[in-house]
């Protein structure tokens, strides 16, 4: 796992996603600067549903949420679509997959290594988003108290809070990790895959827009998309949390099964 | 809001919510400054007697919502027949029915008010989705009986009677029968109310409890130093709070007190009573009566107050929002905090939230408009949330997650926090001095230690502090505020060198002696800025009624005086001020003269504070298994998955494999062992139909040079696939070194592959190709032999550059090098010379016959006859898919009976041959005849019988079975490049 680590990380396509994504939140907080934006109370007006975006100038932690907030319903997982979609179908299309298969490495290891490797980045580049946004908000606003649209939380737990929404904004991608997967697998085109994913995101999120759906909707694995906000209470919201994490599972499950079975019997001809 | 401008319901488990609109909160704190008024014209404005009249159309509408006069009916008391009528208004909004049910919100006025100064709030609640249910307490407004206080039999069922009423309604959610799903709001008195009736009813969902009280004996009277309500009465305040009773009077009352002529039937006699005690019912008026007599609550009136608490009633479960003014100086602010004590003891949510002003303050508590958000966000979340609410969606709600328990800090300065209940503070103590200093108890100077106070005859004049409905009265600039001189002592500290957060309760410990054994001090701590400008902390002054105290100055009684919680921040540079006085104008004063004197040896004061402003912690005790059970699980969840987790990562990591043998081992055991390649009628027919490979036969002993000779889509490649696991065969068997071979196999360890072009990473240099390549196998680097290799792609310098800027060339090379790593013993080539100059090409040929002498075995595949016989040892030749020619190159390229002859008349020589060997002999082919001779060794004859008859041979040459096969191929059509004279492909042969 180690060694596809290594061959991940030197590909330009990973530095390329990581740095992104990481320039964001510093992109965010020279245009707040710039605009002399926030310092508002967080009462949710303007195209501000969660009410962090005006909060976002009243600390480190602050900025660093609403970067969590601003990229995870679409930057993330876009990068994560990138990550997970790019990882067998760039290879086959260069050939070096079948180099990398004729080593005496059964297939479903290998894919493991994979799977494991585009989830260890993708989580690197859910991680990278807030402790930029720490960063360059701590620079810019001071380290301070974590102010929500309920309360304020001390520093240290609202680190921590920060660290939980960053997990779960992480975990909440893991749907599309697996759907690109097993796009991945399925062609020897890398555009396709990762395309194909974010088409795919799109549309769910459409789907999800549309309230005449009705439950329909609460199945979509976006739908608890925004259920991190529960961690901002005190005690924080499980209900919302909890089937927002279980809600990955069967999307996970099942997109990495058919990776799995597909690349298990595929016949590699690129 | 219709069916039509509004989202769809939602279902829900408990029924269908509609979605609450989202619109902008315009609620100030009007409930409490209603209370505030009480003195004034509102309340004269809601003076009602008659019973309530159900066709009354006196109620403005609301918009968006249908209303509903109710006369409820309810017991008048415990064990009493008779009944009272009390007058409320049901705000039921549009699009909430029977299907479409929502929860309800019971709003409960303030003191001296009625349910109309509520009329603003039910709007908002309304249009934000809610059921709303407005009473007017017994004894206010059209509601009929008397005022008891809160008593909990009969103010606290009334609540209970209004609760069942909304439990027979069908706009309203039931989380079970007869249990309607509702919040309590309350203001002041209505906070009181509304505690006490969520202690009896444990149908209430939420609680929202606004400057209310939490023993109101302790509220009026009481002692820094003794029980609660035991010390001087708060007579300013008890004083306008009863004196009330003439603006609660009935209308008729006040009618014809007003010289209005009353009503026909009415008993002026009725009068007296009411205008003694208004609408107070007998006990109360009685025991305000008696409490103004003696300026003190008696036992009974304390026992009677204390019912009306839940220290008295048991906490209630429902989860509660505090909200209090700092400077409420009726109802202390520790009020507030003793409620969230015994709430979160009984392990209730509670959140207090904390805002400027409060009973008794002007201006700041109407800028507190905060709270509405507050209250909104509370309702939401323990309404709507937790699992029935609408997923924490932006586009659903407002994010209807409650707000977290504790007590919510927001400064002047912007600063907030969520403080734990009980805090958690640091104690620092600080020593008074008789200099006037207020410092480290070790820099105390020497010195007198004892300060003599006057405490004046008849109780005047006395300190002025706090005013009701005015609050502290610091800066204001009145004329003869403050303290008196000779009644007061005051210690100031230095200027502050941090901001203090004042979190807690403070102790101040001294000496007190007095010459008539009774003292009555007034304690308080003031903020003082550097222009000493003042502020009373908490608005709090601590009364401390002494009534046993030494009456020699020599041996002063040891006094500890608590004063209640605060939150307060002191920002540095300002002062903290101790002041003790004998005098206090908002309390009753001692009338008798006095000297009182104060001991200041060893006094303390300790105060309670968190540790700095920004540190303030969270609130929840480190574990409850029950409300924390979603993290007890992932806890327990991650520890069993983090070792799975740990274990399969070390499994993906690759087993250990043993050493590798020496390569002269390897070889050895290779060439003693099954052959390195077997194939038995090998099939692979793709889905479209296509058949790739029609079953193919192939053996390779070790030690063989095996070419695989065939042209374009003749199957080589898709066999070499096949061979290495990347293609699965429809049919027929694979065997490398004796063993099966399947995707991965270890056996693919001994096997070296290059297939169809260099598999490179662009992004990789040469090098880290070929080190990553090899160690994807599993195996040490050092095992791979590869500055062998290197040598082998010849790559210089370049072999450190990123492999997509190599030529294709140089990427082959590096492939052929990737197959090479570790020497294996077989080694798969397609193609190899693909892309390479001669001069690289030849010494590809000359590496491939050197490997073979060695003992390696070797399977390469071209479509170039030359490359084959000059390096291989053995040949198979494959055409659609099967072998059509397979065996030793030396065999098969032996100078066989094939003759070609140039000549330069082709027919005449065609003639000679046939007259000398017979019709099949002989063909035309290009510029001269192909032979076919009945022995190897009648070439020659062949020569000489055509230069003897006089033609003249340009060449002659002989033709392996190899090219046989070839030109038979060409003959097919099929475009393949062979190394011999170019053929017409029109010759006879078919």
């Amino acid at each position: 796992m180690w060694i596809e680590l290594v061959r991940q990380s030197r590909r330009r396509r990973t530095t390329v996603g990581l740095v992104g994504i990481a320039a964001v939140p510093v992109v965010l907080a020279v245009a707040f600067l710039l605009a002399g934006a926030g310092g508002g109370d967080g009462d949710g007006r303007g195209g501000d549903p969660t009410g962090l975006f005006s909060l976002a100038t009243a600390s480190g932690l602050n900025f660093a949420l609403m970067s969590t907030a601003a990229t995870a319903p679409f930057l993330l997982l876009s990068v994560v679509a990138l990550f997970a979609g790019d990882t067998v179908s760039s290879e086959a299309s260069v050939g070096s997959l079948r180099s990398l298969l004729t080593r005496p490495v059964p297939r479903g290891r290998l894919l493991g290594r994979k799977f494991a490797v585009a989830a260890l980045l993708s989580t690197l580049a859910a991680a990278l988003v807030p402790l930029s946004g720490l960063v360059a908000g701590t620079i810019a606003y001071g380290w301070g108290p974590l102010v929500t649209p309920f309360g304020a939380l001390p520093p240290g737990q609202g680190a921590l809070r920060l660290a939980a929404i960053a997990a779960y904004v992480a975990w909440s991608s893991s749907w599309v990790l697996a759907v690109a997967f097993a796009l991945s697998t399925t062609t020897d085109t890398s555009v396709g895959a990762v395309a194909g994913t974010i088409v795919l995101v799109i549309i769910v999120q459409i789907l999800d827009a549309i309230t005449v759906l009705g439950d329909v909707r609460t199945f979509l694995p976006v739908h608890e998309g925004l259920a991190w906000l529960g961690l901002l209470a005190a005690p924080p919201r499980w209900a919302d949390l909890t089937r927002g994490v279980l809600l990955q599972l069967p999307y996970l499950v099942a997109g990495s099964a058919f990776a799995w079975w597909w690349f298990g019997r595929k016949d590699v001809l690129s | 809001m219709t069916d039509q401008d509004g989202p769809g319901p939602r279902d829900t488990p408990h029924g269908v919510v509609p979605r609450p609109r989202r619109r902008r909160r315009t609620l100030v704190v009007v409930p409490l400054l209603a209370l505030l008024a009480y003195g004034g014209v509102a309340a004269l404005a809601s003076v009602r007697a008659s019973a309530p009249d159900p066709t009354a159309t006196d109620d403005a509408p609301v918009v968006g919502a249908r209303t509903e006069r109710l006369a409820v009916e309810v017991a008048a008391g415990p064990e009493v027949a008779a009944r009272v009528v009390l007058d409320a208004l049901l705000v039921v909004p549009d699009g909430v029915d029977a299907d479409r049910p929502a929860p309800a919100v019971i709003l409960l006025h303030g003191f001296a008010s009625d349910r109309r100064s509520q009329d603003a709030r039910a709007a908002d609640l309304a249009a934000d989705g809610y059921v709303v249910l407005v009473p007017s307490a017994r004894g206010f407004g059209d509601s009929g009986g008397t005022i008891s206080l809160a008593d909990p039999d009969r103010e606290g069922r009334d609540v209970v009677a209004l609760i069942d009423l909304l439990a027979t309604r069908s706009e309203v959610v039931r989380d079970g029968p007869g249990d309607p799903r509702l919040a309590l709001i309350g203001t002041s008195y209505g906070g009181g109310i509304a505690l006490v009736a969520a202690a009896l009813d444990p149908r209430v969902d939420a609680l929202v409890a606004i400057a209310a009280w939490h023993d109101l004996a302790e509220s009026l009277a009481p002692d820094g130093a003794g029980p609660a309500g035991r010390g001087p009465l708060k007579v300013g305040w008890t004083s306008r709070l009863f004196s009330a009773r003439t603006v609660l009077a009935t209308g008729d009352g006040l009618g014809a007190a007003a010289g209005v002529a009353a009503p026909a039937g009415h008993d002026p006699r009725d009068d007296v009573g009411l205008a003694r005690c208004g609408r107070f019912s007998p006990e109360v008026c009685a025991l305000a009566e008696r409490a103004a007599v003696d300026g003190a609550l008696d036992v009974e009136a304390r026992r009677s107050l204390a019912r009306a608490s839940i220290s008295h009633l048991g906490a209630p479960r429902a989860p509660t929002l505090l909200v209090h003014g700092r400077g409420d100086t009726l109802f202390p602010v520790g009020q507030a905090f003793a409620n969230a004590r015994a709430l979160t003891a009984a392990g209730t949510p509670v959140r207090l939230r904390l805002i400027a002003g409060g009973h008794g303050a002007t201006g700041p508590a109407a800028a507190s408009g905060g709270i509405a958000g507050e209250v909104d966000a509370w309702l939401a979340g323990w309404l709507r949330g937790d699992g029935v609410a609408p997923p924490a969606n932006s586009a659903d709600t407002g994010g209807a997650a409650a707000p977290p328990s504790g007590v919510a800090v927001h400064d002047a300065a912007g600063r907030a926090g969520t403080l734990p209940l009980p805090p958690l503070v640091v104690e620092r103590v600080l020593a008074p001095a008789s200099d006037g200093s207020l410092g480290e108890p070790a820099e105390v100077p020497g010195g007198v230690a004892a300060v003599a106070l006057v405490a004046p005859a008849g109780g005047q004049p006395a300190a002025l502090t706090t005013l009701p409905g005015i609050g502290a009265i610091d800066g204001l600039g009145l004329l003869g505020a403050g303290d008196v001189a000779g009644q007061h002592v005051a210690f100031t500290s230095a200027p502050l060198e941090d901001d203090v957060l004042l979190a807690g309760t403070a102790d101040l410990e001294l000496g007190v002696a007095a010459s008539t054994g009774a003292a009555r001090l007034f304690v308080r701590l003031t903020e003082v800025d550097p222009g000493a400008r003042t502020e009373l902390i908490a608005a709090q002054v601590v009364p401390v009624d002494l009534r046993a105290v030494s009456v020699d100055p020599d041996a002063p009684t040891r006094v500890r005086i608590s004063m209640p919680e605060s939150v307060h921040l002191i920002d540095r540079g300002n002062r903290l001020r101790l002041t003790v006085a004998t005098t206090d104008q908002a309390f009753e004063n001692l009338r008798a003269p006095d000297v009182v004197l104060v001991d200041l040896r060893d006094a303390r004061l300790t105060l309670r504070s968190a540790s700095s402003a920004n540190d303030v912690v969270a609130s929840r005790p480190v574990l409850d298994l029950v409300r924390d059970a979603p993290v007890v699980a992932g806890v327990a969840l991650a520890a069993v998955a983090v070792p799975a987790l740990v274990g399969a990562v070390a499994r993906l990591r690759g087993r250990r494999r043993p050493p590798l043998a020496p390569r002269a081992e390897r070889l050895a055991l290779a060439a003693g062992g099954p052959p390195p390649v077997v194939v038995r009628g090998l099939e692979k027919r793709y889905p479209d139909g296509t058949r790739a490979v029609d079953g193919l036969d192939l053996t390779v002993e070790a030690g063989q040079v095996v070419g695989l000779l065939g042209p374009n889509g003749a199957g080589k490649t898709t066999t070499l696939r096949m061979l290495l696991g990347l293609v699965a065969p429809t049919a027929g068997t694979i065997e490398l070194f004796g063993q099966r071979v399947r995707p991965g196999h270890p056996v693919l360890e001994r096997v070296g592959s290059l297939v169809e072009g260099p598999g490179l990473s662009p992004d990789l240099s040469g090098r880290d190709n070929l080190e990553l390549h090899w160690r994807a196998g599993g195996r040490p680097l050092v095992e791979a032999e590869l500055d062998w290799a290197l040598a082998v792609a010849d790559l210089g310098e370049d072999v450190d550059r990123p492999v997509r800027s190599y030529s294709h060339g140089m990427a082959q090379r590096l492939a052929i090098a990737q197959a090479m790593l570790g020497r294996p013993e077989l080694l798969v080539l397609d193609e190899p010379t693909d892309g390479l100059d001669p001069e690289q090409i030849r010494a590809m040929r000359r590496l491939l016959v050197r490997l073979g002498a060695e003992g390696h075995t070797v399977l390469v595949s071209s479509h170039l006859l030359a490359e084959v016989e000059q390096t291989c040892t053995h040949a198979v030749v494959v055409l659609g898919g099967r072998v059509v020619a397979s065996g030793p190159v030396s065999e098969l390229g032996e100078r066989a009976r094939t003759l070609v002859v140039e000549v330069d008349d082709r027919e005449r020589a065609r003639d000679l041959v046939v007259a000398a060997l017979g019709q099949d002999a002989v063909a035309l082919e290009g510029s001269g005849i192909i032979v076919t001779l009945p022995e190897p060794e009648r070439a020659a004859d062949v020569v000489s019988l055509l230069v003897v008859a006089g033609l003249r041979v340009s060449s002659a040459s002989r033709r392996g079975r190899l090219e046989d096969a070839f030109l038979q191929l060409t003959a097919h059509g099929v475009g393949l490049e062979a190394s011999v004279p170019a053929a017409d492909g029109s010759g006879g042969r078919g």
